[in-house]
């Protein structure tokens, strides 16, 4: 690593060079092993002269390099049995059983995995065991971090500079003129998980953890890295009685057909479908994806899915314009061009393990409903769970009955606000749904938020909710433009570097930068 | 300092307050060092060592052993305070109180005059502070050497830094990283042995887990110090009572804030509350107060 590539250790990479290395492939792992899930083990792949196989009657040599090919043709050994090779070809196998067997580090995904979790709780919770001994660091093969320490006479004549191996759990570490840049253990703990396995990836081109779990071994109260990895950074588990997702067409002409089985109003002037007779790729959407909705003789329009069942959706749509009359003249029995689910929905995985607000104005709530349907369904993986929900007058709020349902659970908290209301027909709060934030705390860094509705209110929305320290990238919007085709070829949706009917229609805050609250763009 | 009076001599005093002297010794421990000090400095106060004494100084630098445990003691070193424009408190009793500072939980149960009587044959000649203070709890310090005794490499360090006119390298972190470096196996892993070490600066150089024992805490609390998690492991992976637990913490360095909340937590040092009740025939402290 240090002997090559960009970044080289001169004194090193001299030492290394002039070194004759004998490795020797594992056979009994320890407990605290997990090269394999690594693969880095346990058998030695590379960088060795010569390497052994350790067997019950000696040892079984193979040579890595023109010096070890010299050394073993010195040496005189005979050529091993079939017997032998056999035997040898097994070691490795069971030492990677034994390691199947124990808890071991998943690296799909993981450098993306744990950069995306630098505010977990997790950390935290590591802090208060970790002691910042540095004992983990000290005992880790690839940990190369040194201080260059100058020792001096008296009289400053005689100055001598050596080199030592420092930790970045030390304080003094990060200690610049004024201050610290990780004075927090947290900060510490942090700095080194996230150099093994992420940011390595990005210096090295591979992982900083050969699995040798020393740091576990050695560690005098027991942390252990493959279970704070676990913690902190989680392969994401499927969301209970989801559906997965089937591909859906790339052509803008191909539609299914789906049935009207129901349809109802919700408000004056917005009413819900319930189709049945589908096709089963357009009941395996995420929610926040979207449906091209076509009748003949009609433009198509995009209609997010306000529920997911098994073999049906529900759309809940606002009479704007003709195609929105036609759909809402429909009787059960119609039958509907469609197509999709399409877009990007809501990320639902990033709020594993944090509390969650949900901010809906207006008809923004139905492409919101799935999601909240799903955290529900797996409650366990989530915090705190709020909604917040605005409308212009109590007239103009969608699923009343819902959202007593969920009002009556422990399990979600519910505000809900009007602009105005005739006085003696509403006892709730009136004005703009971000004052409902001041009725308890958020906890910014714990927090995703996902937020619905008209633009002016989305970016109100996420300015009220980053002034509460929720960071940009953990809060996502779902943006609206004209949508044709919903897979990206008819440019009609372009919003700067996006097309929202592909890119998006969800975005982080993040990801929309400063487009979001430019005028005509 | 002494940059801009490169050819002027540096005036060093070294005093002491309640404390076993050892860490003067550090002093005329240096050896060959102690030659060159000359070139630099002039010792100007040293009660142990010369009897050519300036016991009011001014210093540039005072040396101050021993924690604060008279009320006239209190009153001198705020005077020395005063006279001295580098003040560096050297030993675990100066900078922290000593072994003597565990007297301060015969506080809980009647005082310290159970002590006293306990102790001395004619307990009205003996005047003394309810606590033994760490200096820097009465008047600004400048700078700490830890430990019991102090290493004399760091003393070495801050009278070359000192003279060069740079600040001193000072160690802030665990004992562990002197075991590391000195290739030894961890006595609390490997053996079970209760160790300070994770939250104990380092400067003895591991001294006693180069002897196959924990660490006592001489050199105090280092940054970060987390004595709750290390207790925690103490008691539920090591199996030691509370006692065990709070007589661990409750050593050269008890009256440190870091240590001294452990020892709260665990029922305050063995011992000290059968021996502080007044009337009481049981023995002074099993926790060290001799």
């Amino acid at each position: 690593m240090l002997s090559g590539g960009p970044y080289i250790d001169e004194d090193y990479a001299d030492r290394r060079g002039k070194a004759f290395i004998v490795a020797v492939d594992c056979a009994k792992p320890s407990g605290t092993c997990f090269c394999a899930s690594m693969g880095t083990g346990p058998e030695v792949s590379s960088g060795f002269d010569v390497a052994l196989v350790e067997l019950d009657d000696g040892y079984v040599a193979r040579a890595g390099s023109d010096a070890g090919h010299q050394l073993l043709e010195r040496l005189g050994l005979g050529a091993a049995t079939s017997v032998q090779m056999h035997a040898a070809a097994g070691v490795g196998v069971e030492a990677r059983a034994t390691m199947s067997q124990q808890l071991g580090v998943t690296r799909e995904g993981l450098r993306d995995r744990l950069m995306a979790q630098l505010e977990n709780s997790g950390w935290d919770e590591v802090a208060e065991r970790c002691l910042a001994c540095t004992n983990c660091t000290m005992a880790c093969p690839t940990c190369f971090c040194t201080d260059v320490k100058q020792t001096s006479d008296l009289l400053g004549t005689e100055t001598v500079s050596e080199r030592q191996w420092a930790s970045c759990f030390t304080l003094d570490f990060a200690r610049v003129a004024h201050g610290n840049f990780r004075p927090g253990v947290r900060d510490r703990y942090r700095q080194w998980l996230t150099h093994k396995f992420s940011t390595w990836v990005d210096q090295f081109g591979s992982y900083g953890c050969v699995g040798c779990g020393r740091c576990i071994t050695w560690c005098p109260v027991g942390i252990d890295v493959r279970q704070a990895l676990a913690r902190i950074a989680p392969v994401k588990p499927p969301l209970e009685g989801t559906l997965q997702p089937v591909p859906v067409s790339a052509n803008p002409g191909r539609y299914s057909i789906g049935t009207v089985a129901e349809l109802w109003a919700e408000t004056k002037n917005v009413y819900t479908l319930r189709l049945k007779d589908l096709p089963e790729a357009v009941c395996c959407g995420t929610p926040g994806q979207f449906l091209m909705l076509d009748l003949p003789g009609f433009s198509a329009v995009p209609i997010s899915v306000s529920r997911y069942r098994e073999g049906e959706i529900f759309l809940t749509i606002r009479t704007e314009g003709p195609t929105t009359r036609a759909l809402a003249s429909l009787r059960p029995g119609s039958q509907i061009g469609l197509r999709g689910p399409v877009g990007r929905g809501w990320p639902i995985e990033e709020a594993f393990g944090r509390d969650v607000v949900i901010v809906a104005g207006g008809i923004g709530l139905p492409p919101l409903r799935p999601l909240i349907d799903n955290i529900l369904r797996s409650r366990g993986h989530f915090g705190r769970v709020r909604l917040y929900y605005g409308a212009r007058t109590p007239k103009d709020l969608l699923y009343t009955d819902e959202l007593k349902t969920w009002a009556a659970r422990d399990d979600i908290s519910v505000g809900v606000t009007v602009d105005r209301a005739q006085v003696g027909t509403w006892s709730g709060a009136v004005g703009v749904v971000t004052h409902l934030f001041d009725r308890e705390p958020i906890d910014g860094s714990h927090t995703t938020a996902y937020i619905c509705g008209p633009e002016k209110m989305m970016s109100a929305t996420a300015n009220a909710l980053a002034g509460r320290g929720i960071l940009p990238e953990h809060i996502f919007l779902s943006m609206e433009r004209h949508m044709q085709c919903g897979i990206g070829l008819c440019g009609h949706c372009q919003m700067g570097k996006h097309f929202v009917c592909k890119d998006g229609p969800v975005f982080s805050r993040r990801e929309l930068g400063e487009s979001l609250d430019v005028e005509g763009l | 300092m002494a940059a801009s009076n490169a050819g002027k001599l540096i005036r060093v005093g070294v005093v002491k307050f309640a404390s076993c002297d050892g860490c003067q010794l550090g002093f005329l421990d240096l050896g060959t060092v102690l030659l060159d000090i000359g070139i630099r400095f002039q010792i100007v106060e040293f009660g142990e060592a010369s009897s050519n004494r300036t016991p009011d100084g001014p210093f540039d630098i005072l040396f101050v052993e021993g924690s604060v445990s008279t009320d006239e003691q209190a009153q001198h070193i705020r005077h020395l305070r005063e006279r001295t424009t580098l003040l560096v408190t050297i030993g675990a009793c100066a900078t922290s109180g000593g072994i003597q500072a565990l007297r301060a939980w015969a506080g809980n149960d009647g005082g310290i005059s159970g002590f006293i009587d306990a102790v001395y044959a004619t307990p009205e000649f003996v005047e003394t502070l309810e606590r033994a203070q760490p200096v820097a709890e009465l008047v600004e310090v400048d700078a700490e050497l830890r430990g019991c005794p102090i290493d004399t490499g760091q003393l070495v360090e801050l009278l070359t830094a000192t003279a060069i006119g740079r600040r001193p390298q000072l160690p802030s972190e665990a004992v562990c990283v002197a075991c590391k470096l000195a290739g030894r196996v961890c006595v609390m892993v490997a053996r079970g042995e209760p160790c300070l070490g994770p939250i104990i600066s380092t400067g003895c150089g591991a001294l006693c887990p180069g002897m196959d024992r924990g660490c006592y805490g001489c050199f105090g609390p280092r940054e970060s110090a987390n004595g709750t998690a290390l207790s925690n492991w103490f008691g539920a992976a090591l199996g030691l009572t509370d006692e065990q637990i709070a007589a661990r913490f409750a050593g050269f360095t008890a009256w440190a804030p870091e240590l001294r909340e452990v020892i709260d937590a665990h029922g305050g040092p063995p011992g000290m509350r059968a021996a502080a009740a007044p009337g009481s025939d049981a023995p002074v402290s099993e926790g060290g107060v001799s």
